[in-house]
C-alpha cells in the first residue's frame, strides 16, 4: 500500500521540476498547510504556507527560494532584519529585456505615485497585491477570455478590499463596504463582471497602469467608457480587439469592432448608414412637401387666373 | 392620415374612428417615442461633439420613457385583440399589391394632380393599404421586437450567451438600435403623410378631436 501511494505521489509531482537540496529544506516547513505564526501587533494569523505546484505553475516557477529571500533566510530561526526587509521585485524586473518598453520602470513610476504607496510606504509592496508564489504575468499570456481576465484582476484588489480584517490590519481602520461606495453605479454586479477595478481607479490609460489613485479621484464618468472612444478599448479590450483581428480577419473585427460595452453598438459603419437614412427620409420628404407646395401654389395662381 | 372628410349616412348611425383611448394611447406613444429618440440618440452618440443630453440625465429619461411606452402598448395590445379596432390591421389579401400600387400612385403622381384620394377611410376600414400594411408591421412586429429587446437590458442575465455567433447582449443592442433607427424613419413619413389629407392639418384635428364615419 505505501509504495503504491508514494507511485502516486511520485506521478503528481513528476511535471515539476525536481527541487533543490536548499528548496527542500525550505519547504520542509513552508510546504506545511498550516504554516502560519500568530501576529503579536494584530492578533491575526498569517499564512506561511507555499504550495509547490501553484509554486511551479507560476511565473516564477523556475526560480529557486533563494533566488528572491536573502541571506537572512539561511538559518533558522531566520534572522529578524530578514523578516522586515522586502522582497526586491525590480532588481530582476528593472532593465530586464524580458520586459520590453520598459515595462517596470513605467510600472514603478506609477506605484510610486500611487495612493497605496503614500498611504502605507512601509507596508505596501508588490508583494501586498502580487502573490509572487503564485503570480501569472497576467498580459504576458494571450486573453482569450475577458470575463476571466476581468475575475482575475478584481480579485487581486478584492483580496483586501473585500476583506475587512486584512484591511484592519495593513491601515488601522476599516472602510466602507464595496457595495457602499459604489452605490452610485447601476447595475453594480454587471459592472464588476464586466470592468476591471482599476479601469476607474487609476490615473493614466495605459494597460498595465500601477498609478491606483485615491478613491476621491477615481472616475465617476459614464460617457468614459460608455462612447466609441471608450477608456476600456485603451485598457482591457485593447487585448480583445487584438484577438478579434486575428480570429475574425481585419475587416470583419472593424465591423465587429468595440462592440461589448453594453448599450452601446459602437459601430461606425452602423452611424454612418443609420445617420444616412434618417438624412435620405427627410432628404424624399422634404422634396415631396415642396413638390406640393409647388403644384398648390401653381394651382391656386391659375384657379384666381380663372376666375378673374 | 386618413383623407376622408367626415361622413354621416342616412340612418344617423356613426361610429369613432378614433375612440378616446386610442387618441389618449396615441399621443402618449407619441411623446414617450420622441423622448425614447432624444434619449437613445443621447447615449449612443455620448462624448461625441453634438449638443446631447447628459448620459445620466438620457439613461434615467430613456428607462423611464420605454417603461412608459411599454405599459401604454401593452394596454394598446389588449384593446385591439380583444376590441373592435384591431379590425382595421386585416388586410384583404386578394388583391393586397394593385391596391398597395394603386396607393403609391397616388402619392407619387394623383396626389400632384388634385386627384382623390384611392380608399377614403370606412368604418370597415380607416387605413389605405399602404397605411394598413405598415402599420401591421410597425406595430404588431417593429414595436414588439423593440420593446423586448429593450426589455432585455433591463434583465441582462435573461439574454442569450451567445447569438448568431456574437456575444448575445451585442446582438440584442443592435437589434434595438436597427429597430428604433427604422420606427424614428416610420414616424418622420408618419408624420409627413398627416399632412398629406384633404387639409394641411385636418388629420392632427382628427387624432386629437376624433373622428365619426357613418356605419355602412
Amino acid at each position: 500500500m505505501m509504495r503504491l501511494l508514494l507511485f502516486c505521489a511520485l506521478l503528481l509531482l513528476a511535471p515539476l521540476r525536481p527541487l533543490s537540496a536548499d528548496d527542500q529544506t525550505c519547504l520542509r516547513c513552508h510546504g506545511m498547510q498550516s504554516m502560519a505564526y500568530l501576529d503579536p501587533h494584530t492578533g491575526g494569523l498569517r499564512n506561511l504556507a507555499i504550495d509547490p505546484q501553484t509554486m511551479a505553475a507560476s511565473s516564477h516557477g523556475k526560480l529557486r527560494c533563494r533566488s528572491c529571500h536573502g541571506p537572512g533566510f539561511e538559518a533558522y530561526p531566520h534572522f529578524e532584519e530578514a523578516k522586515r526587509e522586502a522582497l526586491h521585485c525590480l532588481e530582476c524586473h528593472k532593465g530586464n529585456d524580458r520586459f520590453p518598453y520598459a515595462l517596470f520602470e513605467s510600472i514603478e513610476k506609477g506605484f510610486t505615485r500611487s495612493h497605496h504607496a503614500r498611504a502605507l510606504p512601509d507596508r505596501f509592496f508588490c508583494s501586498s497585491c502580487h502573490d509572487p508564489h503564485a503570480f501569472h504575468g497576467l498580459f504576458q499570456t494571450r486573453v482569450e477570455d475577458v470575463p476571466k481576465q476581468v475575475r482575475q484582476d478584481n480579485h487581486i484588489c478584492l483580496n483586501c478590499h473585500h476583506n475587512n480584517e486584512r484591511i484592519k490590519d495593513m491601515t488601522g481602520r476599516l472602510l466602507p463596504t464595496l457595495q457602499r461606495s459604489h452605490a452610485w453605479l447601476p447595475n453594480l454586479e454587471r459592472h464588476w463582471q464586466a470592468v476591471r477595478c482599476v479601469e476607474c481607479h487609476t490615473g493614466s490609460s495605459r494597460p498595465q497602469d500601477h498609478f491606483i489613485l485615491d478613491k476621491s479621484l477615481a472616475l465617476r464618468d459614464c460617457v468614459a467608457c460608455h462612447a466609441r472612444d471608450s477608456l476600456l478599448t485603451s485598457k482591457l479590450y485593447l487585448y480583445r480587439a487584438e484577438e478579434e483581428r486575428q480570429k475574425a480577419g481585419f475587416v470583419n473585427a472593424l465591423v465587429l469592432n468595440n462592440a461589448y460595452v453594453i448599450g452601446m453598438t459602437r459601430n461606425l459603419w452602423l452611424d454612418w448608414a443609420s445617420l444616412a437614412l434618417l438624412a435620405l427620409t427627410l432628404l424624399v420628404l422634404l422634396g415631396h412637401g415642396f413638390a406640393r407646395w409647388l403644384v398648390n401654389r401653381k394651382r391656386a395662381a391659375s384657379n384666381k387666373e380663372g376666375d378673374a | 392620415m386618413n383623407t376622408h372628410s367626415h361622413s354621416v349616412t342616412a340612418t344617423g348611425r356613426t361610429v369613432q374612428l378614433y375612440p378616446l383611448w386610442l387618441r389618449i394611447w396615441h399621443w402618449s406613444n407619441a411623446l414617450s417615442f420622441l423622448m425614447l429618440i432624444v434619449s437613445g440618440a443621447s447615449l449612443h452618440f455620448a462624448g461625441s461633439a453634438w449638443p446631447l443630453l447628459p448620459f445620466d440625465t438620457a439613461r434615467i429619461l430613456h428607462n423611464l420613457f420605454g417603461i412608459l411606452l411599454t405599459v401604454a402598448y401593452s394596454g394598446y395590445l389588449l384593446a385591439n385583440l380583444l376590441g373592435q379596432n384591431g379590425i382595421h390591421y386585416r388586410p384583404q389579401w386578394q388583391g393586397l399589391l394593385g391596391r398597395l400600387w394603386q396607393q403609391a400612385h397616388f402619392y407619387g403622381v394623383g396626389i400632384f394632380r388634385g386627384a382623390p384620394h384611392p380608399f377614403p377611410a370606412t368604418a370597415r376600414c380607416k387605413f389605405n393599404p399602404l397605411q394598413q400594411v405598415t402599420y401591421l408591421s410597425v406595430m404588431f412586429g417593429g414595436m414588439p421586437m423593440l420593446i423586448v429587446s429593450g426589455l432585455l437590458f433591463f434583465f441582462p442575465e435573461l439574454a442569450p450567451e451567445r447569438l448568431l455567433g456574437m456575444d448575445g447582449l451585442w446582438a440584442v443592442g443592435i437589434t434595438h438600435y436597427v429597430l428604433g433607427l427604422f420606427l424614428t424613419a416610420f414616424m418622420l413619413g408618419h408624420i409627413y403623410l398627416a399632412t398629406a389629407g384633404e387639409t394641411l392639418t385636418g388629420e392632427f384635428g382628427k387624432m386629437i378631436f376624433g373622428a365619426k364615419v357613418g356605419e355602412e
